[in-house]
C-alpha cells in the first residue's frame, strides 16, 4: 500500500530512484570498501539529519517558500542538549520537549511572519536564523559540553542491526507521507501551493496552512538536530550552519520544484541519500574536498535542467 | 467627457498616492539611519564625530557596492546568492595574481571585473535560457565558486597588494576622505542614471513588474536580466578588488555574509521581491543601516551573538514595517 501511495502522484520519483539506484550499485561493484556493511551505515547515519531536516524543509518548498532558519535551529538543538541534560533521564526528557518546544515556536514565529506580516519567507526565515544563531552562540559560545551517554548511544545506536538514526528517518517520513497524502491539511498544503489565490478563493484558509507547515518544519529541524546530537555527542553552535542550503539541494534534486504544489517528501529521501552518497563516494576515492563544492553544484543544476527538460 | 476627465483627476491623485507611499518606503530606512545614528550619539558621542561617520561609510562601501548589483536582479524579480562566493573569489585572485607588482593593478582589476562580468553572464543566461529559478542558479554557482576558489588556492590564500591598490581601499584622500567611498559613490551616481534616465534603466523596471507586457511590447526580457545578472556579477567583483586594497591579502572568509547582508540591504530600501520597485537610492540607507548597526553594537561591547540578535529582529523589524503598508 505504501508503495502505492508513493507512485501514485509523479513519475519524476521513479527516476530519482533509479540515479540512487545506479549510484549505488556503480561505486558497489567498483570499490570493496563502498560495499562493506559498516561503510553503509556511516552512510546511513551521515544522510539521516540530513534526510530529516529536508523533509520539514519540503513542506516549505511545496508552499514555494524556503526556510533559511533550520539549521541555526539545529544549532540550537545541540547547544541546548549539551547544556541542560545530565544523565537522569528526566532531564534528557525535558530537555527534549523543550528542544521541540523551541523548534515549535521557532517555525510558528516564521508562519505568522510569512503569512499576517506577509514577509517573504526569505527575508522572514533570514531574520529568524540571525536571530536563533545568536542564542545559540550566546548559550554557547564555543563548541563543547558533554552530552549523556545514554541519551546519545540511544541516537547512535543500532536496533537489531538497523542504525536507530535510520529508524527516526523513516518514522518522520511515514508521518510526513501520512500528513501530506491522507489529511487535509496535506490536500491545502499543495492546493495552496499550487496557487494561493485559487486555494483562498476555494475558502481554505491559507493563513492557517502555512503557519502549520512553517511550525512543522520547525520541529522536523528540531529531531534531526537530536539526531545530529547523538552523532557529535556535544553542543556545537555552528554545527547546522550548511543544513539550510543541503535541505533545499536534497528537496529540489529530490523533485520537489520552487514553483511549489507538486512533488513531496518521497523524492526528498532520495535527494538527500544522493547528497549524502556522494560525499561519502568522494572521500573514498581520496577527492579533496574542494571539488565537492564544485560536484555539488553541478549535480543540483543538473538535476534541476533533467526536470525542467522533461516538464516542457 | 466630464467622467473621463473626473476618472483622469482621480488616477492622479493615485498616482500622487502611490507617488508618496513608494517615496516614504524608499526614505523609511533613513529615518531608520538617522535613529540610528542619534542613539550611537547618545550612547558614545565620540561616534559621530565626522572622522568615524566616514570610517562607519568606509566599512560600507563593499556591502553597498554590492548592495547596487544586488538591486539591479531583485528588481527583475531574481535574486543573487553568489555575489559572496564571488566576492571572495575575485578578492583572491586579486592577491594572488598581483603579488605586491604596482604595474599590475590595472590588468588584474580589469581582468577580475571581467571575471565577475562572465559569473554573472552565465547566472543571467542559466535564470533565461534553461529558465532555472534564481535562487537556485546561483545557489549552485555560489558552491561551485567556493571549490574554484579553495582550488586556486590551495586552502591557503596568499598574495600582497601594492600601495596604489592598497591606498584605494583603505588610504584617506589628503588624510581626511576615504577614497573606498568614493569608489562607491561612482558606482552609487552610474547605477542611478542608468536606472533613472536610460532606456536599459526603463526595460529593468518594465521587465520587473511585469515581463510579460514587456515581452509583448518589444522589449527583449531575457537580454535585460542577463544585463541586470552581469551587473551583479561586476558589482561584486569591484567589491571584492576593493577589499584586496583593504586587507593586503587573500581571504578565504571576506565573502561571509554578503549574500544574504545585501539582499536585507535592498529589501530594507523598499526593492520589493515581486520587482519593478525601487532603485539604488535605498539600498545605500539598508548597507549603511546593517553597517552602523554592526559598529553599535561593537562599540557597545556587544559579542557576536548579541549582534546577530539585533540583526535578526532590526531585519524583520524593518522589512516588517514595508510590508503591512503594502
Amino acid at each position: 500500500m505504501l508503495l502505492k501511495l508513493l507512485l501514485r502522484r509523479d513519475r519524476s520519483v521513479v527516476t530519482i530512484y533509479l540515479v540512487l539506484i545506479v549510484l549505488f550499485v556503480i561505486p558497489s561493484l567498483i570499490s570493496p570498501v563502498f560495499r562493506t556493511s559498516r561503510n553503509f551505515s556511516n552512510i546511513l547515519h551521515q544522510a539521516a539529519s540530513l534526510g530529516i531536516v529536508s523533509i520539514g524543509q519540503t513542506f516549505i518548498v511545496l508552499l514555494t517558500g524556503l526556510d533559511l532558519s533550520v539549521g541555526s535551529v539545529m544549532s540550537l538543538t545541540t547547544v541546548l542538549c549539551a547544556s541542560l541534560m545530565t544523565k537522569a533521564p528526566v532531564t534528557i526528557f525535558t530537555t527534549v520537549l523543550l528542544c521541540l518546544a523551541a523548534g515549535a515556536g521557532v517555525g510558528l514565529a516564521n508562519g505568522l511572519l510569512v503569512s499576517k506580516a506577509r514577509l517573504s519567507p526569505l527575508i522572514a526565515t533570514l531574520g529568524m536564523m540571525a536571530l536563533i544563531q545568536g542564542i545559540a552562540l550566546q548559550i554557547r559560545p564555543y563548541p563543547g559540553g558533554y552530552v549523556p551517554r545514554n541519551f546519545g548511544g540511544v541516537i547512535t545506536g543500532n536496533l537489531y542491526f538497523v542504525p536507530v538514526p535510520a529508524i527516526i528517518l523513516v518514522l518522520v517520513f511515514v508521518a510526513a507521507i501520512i500528513i501530506l497524502r491522507k489529511t487535509v491539511l496535506g490536500n491545502y498544503l499543495y492546493a495552496t501551493g499550487g496557487s494561493e489565490e485559487n486555494a483562498r478563493l476555494a475558502g481554505i484558509n491559507i493563513d492557517l496552512v502555512k503557519i502549520s507547515a512553517y511550525t512543522i518544519c520547525g520541529l522536523i529541524a528540531v529531531v534531526a538536530g537530536l539526531v545530529l546530537t547523538g552523532r557529535i555527542r556535544s553542543g556545537d553552535p555552528l554545527v547546522g550552519t550548511s543544513f539550510p542550503l543541503d535541505s533545499i539541494t536534497a528537496v529540489i534534486v529530490g523533485g520537489t520544484p520552487f514553483a511549489g504544489g507538486r512533488g513531496g517528501v518521497e523524492g526528498t529521501i532520495a535527494g538527500a541519500l544522493i547528497i549524502a552518497m556522494l560525499s561519502n563516494m568522494l572521500n573514498l576515492l581520496d577527492v579533496s574536498s574542494f571539488y565537492q563544492y564544485i560536484v555539488k553544484g553541478l549535480i543540483l543544476i543538473t538535476a534541476v535542467v533533467i526536470y525542467s527538460l522533461r516538464r516542457r | 467627457m466630464r467622467s473621463l476627465s473626473q476618472r483622469g483627476i482621480r488616477d492622479e491623485a493615485l498616482l500622487e498616492g502611490a507617488r508618496l507611499a513608494e517615496l516614504v518606503q524608499r526614505l523609511g530606512v533613513y529615518f531608520a539611519l538617522l535613529l540610528l545614528v542619534a542613539i550611537s550619539g547618545v550612547l558614545s558621542p565620540p561616534s559621530v564625530t565626522p572622522s568615524h561617520l566616514l570610517n562607519v561609510t568606509r566599512q560600507a562601501s563593499a556591502l553597498g557596492i554590492v548592495g547596487i548589483g544586488q538591486t539591479f536582479v531583485i528588481m527583475t524579480q531574481g535574486i543573487d546568492l553568489s555575489v559572496g562566493a564571488n566576492l571572495t573569489l575575485i578578492e583572491i585572485l586579486t592577491a594572488g595574481m598581483i603579488l605586491g607588482r604596482g604595474e599590475m593593478v590595472l590588468p588584474v582589476a580589469i581582468l577580475c571585473l571581467g571575471v565577475g562580468a562572465f559569473i554573472g553572464l552565465v547566472n543571467g543566461l542559466g535564470v533565461t535560457k534553461l529558465k532555472l529559478s534564481p535562487f537556485v542558479m546561483t545557489l549552485c554557482m555560489m558552491s561551485v565558486l567556493t571549490g574554484v576558489y579553495l582550488l586556486y588556492c590551495g586552502g591557503s590564500p596568499r598574495g600582497k597588494i601594492p600601495d596604489s591598490l592598497r591606498f584605494i581601499g583603505a588610504g584617506r584622500i589628503g588624510g581626511v576622505f576615504p577614497a573606498a567611498i568614493i569608489v562607491w559613490l561612482a558606482v552609487i551616481a552610474l547605477a542611478f542614471i542608468v536606472l533613472r534616465y536610460t532606456t536599459f534603466g526603463r526595460y529593468i523596471y518594465s521587465t520587473g513588474g511585469n515581463p510579460r507586457a514587456s515581452y509583448l511590447s518589444g522589449v527583449n526580457v531575457d537580454l535585460v536580466v542577463i544585463i541586470a545578472y552581469v551587473i551583479s556579477g561586476v558589482c561584486s567583483a569591484l567589491a571584492g578588488v576593493l577589499l584586496a586594497g583593504y586587507i593586503g591579502t587573500g581571504s578565504l572568509t571576506v565573502g561571509r555574509g554578503y549574500d544574504l547582508n545585501s539582499i536585507a540591504a535592498v529589501i530594507m530600501g523598499g526593492t520589493t521581491f515581486t520587482g519593478g520597485r525601487g532603485g539604488v537610492v535605498g539600498t545605500v540607507g539598508g548597507a549603511l543601516v546593517i553597517t552602523i548597526l554592526f559598529s553599535l553594537l561593537t562599540m557597545l561591547g556587544i559579542p557576536h551573538s548579541g549582534k546577530l540578535m539585533a540583526q535578526g529582529l532590526i531585519i524583520i523589524g524593518i522589512v516588517s514595517l514595508y510590508a503591512k503598508r503594502r
